[in-house]
């Protein structure tokens, strides 16, 4: 199901009541082509037109702080969705995940020598040095 | 239905981590052998964890939960009365596409129970009798690990271990504070390039699937050698029953394709491979005058006994930059010392923990779903997300005892997309598994604050983890009390084994599958060394 701008308009408001800005992140409100993420975040989650509906069926017509806190109460499954997808669109916005020093690049293979620099530090010397830890049955 | 097939020798059903050693070890024996599974190959492409929604797509097309997942090759399960949710994935590879490859070893105390503590029962194998099994698989696939582990007897890996990195040397150092055992993470993941694998990428996404293939899932780790040594690999291939003669030996199997015709593979012994649910309800599926309660099952006990693991886990978060989103996960440490019994703790046996990096900050908002809705939104959303990077997560494998109440049984009404009986699912925990769940959270919490953890998120259930599904055809030497024998030969059909996680007299608190790879080997060695011109012996 392709979802309407009234549809993402409701989703997009109370991403702007969940998310605000701080002096370190932007608000959900000041993300640019914030509905494309909506969108997006909606099909990646693969909703059927049936939760989709129920989900923005419980969302208020005008939503705020308490409107949605109510909501959080009253239809908990119906919010979680929506509060979900809301973040969910946020944090694909490449401008919060810079801001949150998360990497957009993932591939991080070791270095040859990464273990070897942690083993000699003699971090694991302690547990050895506890002795054998573990049950022969056999009585050894 | 069609013609019946050309005879083989040997019929597997399901082509997970048993099912791809059984079919190896046998092809290269030169056993003319046939897998058949309901599943597809699935291409590393496929998986979601390099893509940017990927946490969304955790929701329902890549959910733990099949029944969320709507997949046509995974079957319906119904859990309305099960407070573990069952994990599995059907496809070539098994469940080991989505396993997170820690790759444990049952301690020697696992096989003795009943004479170390009195609960449960003895298996009719002990450490020793596996020992040069898990060495070999070990070698076949490319363990990676560090050797020297005084949790354990000997033993040592193909590949030197991961990098425990920032958040791993953290655990470490606080660990060593309480005096606890800890051991760098030994993973079915090659920190070298190995056979079909590449080196790991350090995704940190193992259980949704490795994108570089670089996991040791059974589709690279197993199938294309098995299918080189002249296996033949049918997939898209459901059994609905397996068939029996009139001396009451297996003689095949009948299946269905993706286009609802049937089929008739002929052989001289069957192999099940189906896991600690597949398999039960396959023999339920099987039953006929002669055997009226299901294939294999004099005993009573297919089905009985399901041990599942529960899982929980605790989050923490730190001041600290500890690139979490780094892999593997997979485990970048484990923790022993709350393995063995200790009756001071008001239980008996224990639990296994690992270490885990975070790789997604939309997780961490998700584990923190229990707070007030103040300490969750506005301004404090903020505080959770901004730990992306800056979380650990502790998770333990609890080790429940068998009972028989808990137990896969046919449904009456819940059916297939071919119209087969699903299984239902029953499953209680116990008090003393309740007591090491608690137990377990709060040493977890513990780590967490000795490291410095400025917030910890506790979860005393993690519903739909791990994935471990055992018991439930368990092996003995007694037909009246167990379903297979010592080598997964089923007492009342000497030609039928079992291979998968059903065969477990009990559970141990390990991933248990570097254990069921280890017995899916010596049961196919066994068949091989016994049969005489591939005539399998009864």
């Amino acid at each position: 199901m392709s979802t309407t701008q009234h549809d993402l308009s409701k989703l997009a408001a109370l991403a702007h009541v969940l998310i605000p800005g701080t002096d370190k992140m932007p608000s959900a409100a000041s993300i640019a082509g914030f509905d494309a993420l909506l969108a997006r975040a909606v099909k990646a989650a693969a909703l059927t037109e049936a939760e989709i509906a129920a989900m923005l069926e419980a969302l208020p017509a005008k939503i705020d702080w308490n409107a949605a806190k109510a909501l959080a109460t009253a239809q908990p499954a119906q919010f979680e969705m929506a509060s979900t997808i809301a973040s969910g669109a946020y944090l694909l916005a490449p401008e919060v995940l810079n801001c949150l020093g998360f990497p957009t690049e993932r591939r991080f293979p070791a270095g040859p020598m990464d273990f070897a620099d942690e083993y000699e530090t003699g971090i694991v010397d302690e547990v050895i040095a506890r002795g054998q830890r573990w049950v022969d049955p056999r009585g050894r | 239905m069609s013609e019946p097939q050309d005879d083989i020798d040997v019929l597997i059903v399901g082509a997970g981590p048993s099912g791809a050693v059984t079919a190896h070890t046998l092809a290269a024996r030169g056993f003319k052998v046939v897998c058949l599974e309901q599943g597809d190959w699935v291409s590393p492409a496929d998986f979601p964890g390099n893509r940017p929604e990927f946490e969304l797509e955790l929701l329902k097309t890549w959910a733990t939960n099949q029944n969320l997942r709507g997949r046509l090759a995974d079957y319906p399960l119904n859990v309305d009365e099960a407070e573990v949710m069952p994990v599995m994935f059907s496809a070539v590879g098994g469940s080991s596409i989505l396993f997170g490859a820690q790759w444990m070893r049952l301690k020697p105390s696992d096989f003795r129970v009943k004479t170390l503590d009195g609960v449960a029962d003895d298996w009719p194998i002990d450490y020793w009798d596996l020992e040069p099994f898990y060495n070999r698989i070990d070698s076949f696939i490319g363990v990676s690990g560090l050797g020297g582990d005084p949790a354990y007897p000997p033993q040592d890996f193909e590949m030197p271990p991961h990098p425990m990195g920032k958040g791993g040397m953290l655990a470490a150092r606080a660990l060593n504070k309480l005096g606890w055992h800890w051991w760098p993470g030994t993973q079915a993941i090659p920190t070298n390039n190995f056979k079909k694998m590449v080196k790991c990428q350090r995704w940190g996404v193992c259980e949704t699937g490795c994108p570089a293939g670089a996991k040791a899932s059974f589709d690279l780790a197993f199938w294309p050698h098995a299918i080189a040594a002249g296996a033949k690999l049918v997939t898209g291939a459901r059994v609905r029953m397996v068939t029996t003669d009139s001396h009451g030996r297996a003689d095949g199997a009948i299946y269905i394709d993706r286009q609802g015709r049937e089929h008739r593979q002929k052989a001289k012994a069957v192999v099940m491979a189906s896991n600690g649910i597949g398999t039960p309800r396959l023999l339920f599926l099987s039953a006929s005058s002669q055997f009226p309660d299901g294939l294999a099952n004099s005993s009573g006990l297919v089905g009985k006994n399901l041990m599942l693991h529960p899982n929980n886990e605790s989050i923490g978060l730190y001041d600290e930059e500890l690139e979490s989103w780094k892999g593997p996960a997979g485990q970048l440490m484990y923790s022993l010392e709350f393995y063995e019994t200790d009756l001071k703790r008001g239980f008996v046996r224990g639990s296994k923990m690992n270490l885990m990096p975070v790789p997604g900050p939309l997780r961490l908002l998700q584990n923190f779903s229990k707070r007030a809705f103040d300490e969750r939104w506005g301004p404090a959303a903020h505080d959770i997300m901004e730990h992306g990077g800056r979380a650990l997560s502790w998770a333990a494998n609890i080790e429940d005892l068998p009972e028989e109440v808990n137990r896969v049984e046919l449904d009456p009404d819940l059916r297939d997309s071919d119209g087969i009986p699903s299984p239902k699912v029953t499953y209680r925990m116990s008090e003393n598994t309740r007591k090491s769940l608690v137990y377990a959270l709060d040493r977890m919490a513990e780590m967490h604050q000795a490291s410095g953890a400025r917030h910890i998120a506790k979860n005393l259930l993690w519903r739909e983890q791990p994935g471990h599904l055992l018991g439930t055809a368990r092996m003995g030497n007694d037909p009246k009390t167990s379903v297979v024998d010592r080598f997964g030969r089923a007492h009342d059909v000497p030609n039928l084994f079992i291979v998968d996680g059903s065969v477990m007299v009990t559970s141990g608190a390990m991933n248990p599958t570097a254990s069921i790879t280890a017995m899916a080997l010596r049961t196919a060695e066994h068949i091989a060394e016994t049969a005489r011109d591939t005539q399998v012996a009864a």
